[in-house]
């Protein structure tokens, strides 16, 4: 009974999405509030009605009903019960369950938070949301329904969740990438709405801001909490693989970061109107590329989703549609909104222009090696090959380096154009940050090396840029500006985290038998013991190394009996300046075990960085200028063209 | 600019994208094709040594050859193939092909006490513990399903659980160009 109203549920759902996208739409067209006011209220039964799809799915899961197929698959008795829960969203089926539940939850926050905008707009932008989730809806319910039941022959057991899925980080690891990528579907019914009025102005800028940092902090952070995920679950400590899918979630970050960069310069000066529409369109499309990618089949990788050719053309269908139709909307319609400005030399406007310039080839420089080998293969008919690591590091740090050298220049610029002596005296702070940064490494690390001494100058550089002007203004900061500072300081962090742990890690690999150890930087990490341990779903062979004779490490190897799987989980000593990172390997001959120890300095830093970058997007959020509507706006607005 | 070179410049991104869309179908097909390896269609089957699950006598590929069979691989740990079952044993009854299981990569008691649980349509049982007979057919897991001829040649591949309407509509017609 309860697949069966959860079923129900998710039918109403797509009813009112479609309820929602029609009166929106036709209120739109016709400006009538009436119609408005009903899409509004359609917005909140589909909230209502998806969350208790979600919840009724959940429940069953909960209660080990294996005659629903897609909990047979996913989950067992012996689970925990949190994992049950986050088993959910474990695979495909319920995962994009949860994928339309978080698109009506942003229908209903635009619903709700923006009904004082001007109705022509709101309209518009609640229609497009809606259209997006009738499709999301149709998708899940024609070719991935969750609810589907397996009877008569109702397994006693389920086949249990992929083990590596077992874990806290992966509980709200995929939430928070999905509340990202959709957030960029508001932003991308603003540039909808915008085609669809021809009316770009500041006020619209200003209205979609806050939209955009929100999507940003979420995509930011899940990024973020996946990369930590990666480093501490799969027990090889790396942090990114320049896998497929990381790739996937990586590209929108980019392009949204580009948007957030894009729409300032949109709101203060009015300039790039046309390119910010394409970012706004184009960020949500990544998206969509993205789930394409990772639920089509098309590309392996460790995180793709089960292979079904019925749900990759249609999701194929999906993304031509949208982002096609987008596309043709906004070659049809950009050329009625024009921006004219003028600015000289080195001015914010040329900065935030390199922003996007950089952003945008770093996201073009990463798509094109995530599909070189389709195309390789179909050129070559039928061999694979993978362009890896080297590829994407060789093009993407050049980027970020010269996006930092002018990152740095952006507390000093001014608008239209900067006065000479103070991007002297910026070229000089340089300077002073290149010679520390030569000798640092020496001092903390003892060696050389010059991609750790290059990020190390440029973060410099920028810490001093940015504190220095919060100094200047601290009588009178606004959110906006901290905020932006604080974004700045954390990019800095991860980059120095990012160098330095890419260039000083230690690594040694050793075979060990109880009672022997190995000494990696003057440190002694002895083997003391190996015992078989019984958890609720798992055998594990944890080890006990003796670190120095004064602190004890545990790492694991755990057998998931009901999939087969091994898993790897790395003792991690966390620390502000360098994780001790040990694994266990496979058990060899006699007794002994293959180790790995690693000392990797400032990982944090990245994971840290990423962090302060969400928060410091939250506080811009809290800038005054977004909370009040003005009249003067809304009137801007109404006779702006 | 004209304005017709502003409209070209704003088709721009549409254009990109029918590119990029067509790469991402061709994609799409070639993730199809590894599938459905059209490579092990018209092959023979692969050579094998193993023994069958209920009389544990030995069975070669020698003992497959001379009648179409249809070849299911499947586990008890396998929840698809439970899902399954009745089809397989609906299409046993019909009498039109003979069925041979392959035990992939199970307990034996496990696997003896599910066909004893839901019932063997199988004429014989291979068991490929290991999965190296499942490696040597391209096994992406379980359950899938081949068509041989009399010959011994693959003749069909059918990826995950078997419904009637596969049976009706594909394997059964090419059963009949096979006899």
């Amino acid at each position: 009974m309860i697949p069966e109203l959860g079923h129900f549920a998710a039918i109403l759902g797509l009813a009112s999405a479609l309820g929602v996208a029609i009166t929106a739409f036709w209120g739109a067209f016709n400006a009538q509030d009436s119609w408005a006011n009903m899409a509004i209220r359609l917005a909140k039964l589909q909230f209502v009605v998806l969350a208790i799809a979600f919840l009724l799915l959940v429940a069953s899961f909960l209660q080990d009903d294996f005659s629903v197929l897609y909990v047979a698959n996913n989950s067992n008795t012996e689970l925990p019960w949190y994992y049950k829960i986050s088993a959910v969203w474990g695979a495909h089926e319920g995962s994009f369950l949860l994928w339309t539940l978080v698109t009506a939850s942003w229908t209903l926050a635009v619903a709700l938070r923006s009904k004082h905008l001007p109705l022509e707009l709101h309209s518009y932008v609640l229609g497009s949301m809606g259209f997006l989730n009738t499709a999301f809806l149709t998708f899940m319910l024609a070719s991935s329904n969750p609810f589907v039941r397996l009877v008569p022959n109702v397994p006693l057991q389920g086949a249990d969740l992929n083990p590596v899925l077992q874990d806290p980080g992966l509980i709200i690891h995929p939430p928070m990438l999905y509340i990202g990528y959709i957030g960029f579907a508001v932003a991308f019914s603003f540039g909808i709405a915008a085609l669809c009025t021809g009316k770009l102005d500041s006020a619209w800028a200003r209205w979609t801001r806050p939209w955009v940092n929100a999507a940003w902090v979420f995509l930011t952070v899940g990024i973020a909490l996946g990369s930590w995920w990666a480093y501490y679950e799969l027990g090889w400590g790396g942090w990114w693989f320049w896998d497929p899918v990381e790739n996937a979630s990586f590209m929108p970050w980019l392009a949204g970061t580009a948007l957030i960069h894009s729409l300032a310069a949109t709101e203060k000066r009015g300039a790039f109107k046309n390119w910010t529409i394409l970012l706004a369109l184009l960020t949500f499309s990544l998206c969509l590329i993205g789930a394409f990618l990772v639920r089509s089949g098309v590309l392996t990788s460790v995180h793709a989703f089960a292979v079904d050719p019925q749900r990759g053309l249609f999701l194929l269908g999906i993304l031509v549609v949208v982002t096609g139709g987008a596309l043709y909307l906004y070659s049809v319609r950009a050329s009625t909104i024009r921006s004219r400005i003028q600015y000289w030399g080195i001015s914010r406007e040329l900065l935030l222009l390199m922003n996007n310039a950089l952003l945008v080839l770093a996201v073009v420089t990463i798509m094109l090696g995530t599909l070189y080998p389709l195309g390789y293969e179909w050129f070559t008919g039928g061999d694979t090959m993978s362009v890896g690591g080297p590829y994407f590091n060789r093009m993407f740090i050049p980027l970020m380096i010269v996006l930092s050298f002018f990152l740095a220049l952006a507390p000093i610029a001014r608008w239209k154009t900067t006065p000479k002596e103070l991007i002297m005296r910026g070229l000089i702070l340089l300077a002073g940050s290149a010679i520390v940064s030569l000798i640092l490494p020496w001092i903390f690390w003892s060696s050389f090396n010059f991609g750790v001494s290059c990020a190390l100058a440029l973060a410099l550089w920028i810490a001093i840029t940015h504190v220095n002007s919060l100094w200047k203004q601290r009588h009178s900061l606004t959110m906006g500006n901290l905020g932006m500072a604080t974004a700045h300081l954390g990019f800095a962090m991860a980059i120095v985290g990012v160098a330095v742990t890419s260039a000083f890690s230690l690594e040694r690999d050793a075979r060990l038998t109880p009672g022997q150890s190995l000494d990696v930087n003057g440190k002694t990490y002895e083997l003391a013991e190996v015992t078989r341990s019984q958890g609720q779903n798992y055998i594990a062979d944890q080890a006990t190394f003796n670190v120095d004779g004064r602190l004890e490490m545990h790492p694991e190897r755990r057998n998931y009996p009901i999939r087969q799987t091994i898993t790897t989980e790395a003792a991690i000593k966390p620390g502000f300046f360098k994780d001790t990172y040990i694994s266990l390997g496979e058990p060899i001959a006699n007794g002994s075990w293959g180790v790995r120890i690693q000392e990797k300095p400032l990982v944090r830093w990245i994971w840290l960085g990423a962090f302060i970058m969400g928060a410091a997007a939250v506080v811009a959020c809290l800038d005054k200028r977004y909370r009040r509507l003005s009249r003067r706006d809304l009137l801007a607005h109404a006779t702006s063209q | 600019m004209t304005p017709r070179q502003t409209r070209l410049l704003l088709a721009c991104p549409l254009i990109a994208f029918a590119a990029l869309s067509f790469v991402l179908a061709i994609g799409f097909n070639l993730g199809r094709h590894d599938i459905h390896p059209s490579s092990l269609l018209g092959r023979s089957l692969p050579q094998f040594e193993l023994t069958t699950l209920l009389e544990s006598q030995s069975v070669s590929n020698e003992q497959v050859i001379g009648k179409a069979r249809l070849m299911n691989i499947w586990a008890s740990w396998c929840v698809a193939c439970r899902a399954e079952h009745n089809v397989l044993k609906q299409i046993a009854e019909a009498n039109e092909i003979s069925l041979i299981g392959i035990n992939y990569k199970d307990a034996r008691g496990d696997a003896v006490a599910w066909l004893y649980e839901l019932g063997n349509p199988f004429e014989f049982n291979i068991v490929d513990a290991n999965g190296d007979l499942g490696v040597d057919l391209g096994v992406y897991g379980a359950p899938e399903t081949f068509l041989v001829d009399p010959n011994g040649i693959i003749r069909y591949k059918h990826v995950g659980p078997l419904t009637e309407k596969d049976w009706l509509e594909e394997i059964r017609p090419l059963l009949a160009t096979l006899q």
